[in-house]
């Protein structure tokens, strides 16, 4: 990872397959920070369209999922004894929507957050970067694994909208009403393959 | 950066004639081997006997009608 | 699985990083009240706003929970909530649930979750027609055994105008 005040590579671990005691460590850890956090951008007045995107997701519930369900992978990136990020990975029934992917099978990405102390909008003075990047390189590396070429999916917050689109080379397919109108986008194996270089 | 890899078993199936077939064209429609296909199947039977053990239904439902219908066909 | 990312790779991206608050998934909680949740639960100074609704929330749950002939117990389990969250949420008129419940509840109930995130005051009301339909809700619904004829009504008049909007 990328230790921002440092300015260089530190060495993390990529978690596969978080415990229940690494959810609740996390849970423990994340949501302290996160409202304290909003309590001084409400005191600071700032404005509501700053405000982070998602507030508060229960990883705990998502733990449960992936340990009950063969079909979800969740991962971790662990940094200095804390977790640095968190995603979670269906692989099993959903296929792509580009048209010329149509049917194939993809791993979709369900849910992914960096901890809120990387958050531009939350931290003062966010502390990692690479987060995003690292899970979503994961992510390919197990749609590889599971014989689906890189191919994976997800509908993104809108405050990461533009990293997706230009940061990650993904096709933006636009607003999906079924999904709270969050757009929906999907990298190709040749897309997937562009990432990884 | 650490990764687990989780131990594999080797299994032998017995399949006929139709289901091995059906397991071909899969195969060649969603480009995955047919290993692939058969875990696929494996991770969808499972999120459905789950939920359906916790009293939810599994329905269609009709991308443009909306209509809604249980998995049988007819 | 593995996953070979180089230190070139990592170098390459941190630039690419640098101003990206990644994140993606559903449950969008973008428009979060002033307060966090937890600290509204305790806090004296909930807004006018949020306290506002609360009543219509609870009323809302319990009335539609009566009409479908479910006990709590059995929509607790339904909802994969906690039954205590489910009593507070129809007995404690000042209570504010967790988001997670609260769309757990939209889903099993079949009710609009984003309408029910902000009427239970986990999002900031863009629509200030809620809080008047939410009053009148409240003023017309009273807690029964059975659902009078006069509550059958309300309850779907506030329905549809939250299905609508």
């Amino acid at each position: 990872m990328h230790d921002r005040k440092a300015r260089r590579l530190v060495e993390a671990t990529l978690i596969d397959g978080i415990t229940r005691a690494e959810a609740e460590k996390a849970e423990a850890e994340w949501k302290p920070y996160l409202e304290e956090q909003l309590k001084r951008m409400a005191a600071e007045g700032v404005p509501k369209d700053r405000w982070p995107q998602h507030g508060h997701w229960d990883w705990r519930q998502k733990q449960e999922a992936a340990d009950a369900y063969l079909a979800y992978r969740m991962f971790g990136v662990e940094c200095q004894s804390q977790m640095q990020g968190l995603m979670l990975v269906l692989t099993a029934g959903k296929n792509c929507q580009i048209e010329s992917q149509k049917g194939k099978p993809l791993a979709y990405v369900h849910f992914l957050a960096a901890a809120p102390w990387n958050l531009a909008t939350v931290a003062p003075d966010p502390r990692f970067s690479l987060v995003g990047s690292i899970l979503v390189a994961t992510a390919i590396h197990l749609s590889i694994e599971e014989e689906f070429q890189g191919r994976i999916g997800l509908h993104s917050l809108p405050q990461a909208d533009e990293w997706y689109r230009n940061s990650c080379g993904m096709t933006d397919l636009g607003r999906d009403h079924a999904v709270q109108d969050l757009r929906y986008f999907e990298m190709t194996p040749e897309q997937a393959s562009e990432f990884l270089k | 950066m650490q990764t687990g890899t989780p131990s594999r078993k080797t299994m032998t199936l017995n399949l006929t004639e139709a289901e091995m077939q059906a397991l071909d064209e899969l195969s060649a429609t969603k480009d995955i081997s047919k290993t692939a296909v058969l875990r696929q199947a494996l991770r969808l039977y499972q999120m459905v006997e789950v939920r359906t053990a916790r009293g939810e239904k599994l329905f269609f439902e009709h991308d443009t009608t909306k209509q809604k219908a249980e998995l049988m066909v007819l | 699985m593995k996953t070979n990312l180089s230190k070139e790779w990592l170098t390459k991206r941190v630039e690419r990083d640098e101003k990206a608050d990644v994140s993606a998934g559903m449950l969008d909680l973008g428009r979060l009240q002033a307060e966090p949740p937890t600290a509204r639960v305790e806090s004296i100074q909930a807004s006018a706003e949020t306290e506002s609704l609360h009543p219509a929330f609870g009323r809302l749950i319990n009335l539609w929970r009566r009409k479908r002939g479910l006990r709590m117990d059995v929509l607790a389990d339904r909802a994969q909530i906690d039954l205590t969250e489910l009593i507070e949420i129809e007995r404690n008129l000042h209570y504010t649930p967790e988001p997670r419940t609260v769309y757990q509840l939209a889903k099993t109930l079949e009710l609009p979750s984003e309408r029910m995130l902000e009427l239970s005051g986990n999002l900031v009301v863009r629509d200030s027609s809620l809080g008047e339909e939410a009053v009148r809700f409240a003023a017309r619904s009273e807690s029964v055994e059975k659902l009078s004829k006069d509550e059958q009504r309300a309850l779907e008049e506030f329905v549809k105008f939250l299905s609508e909007k």
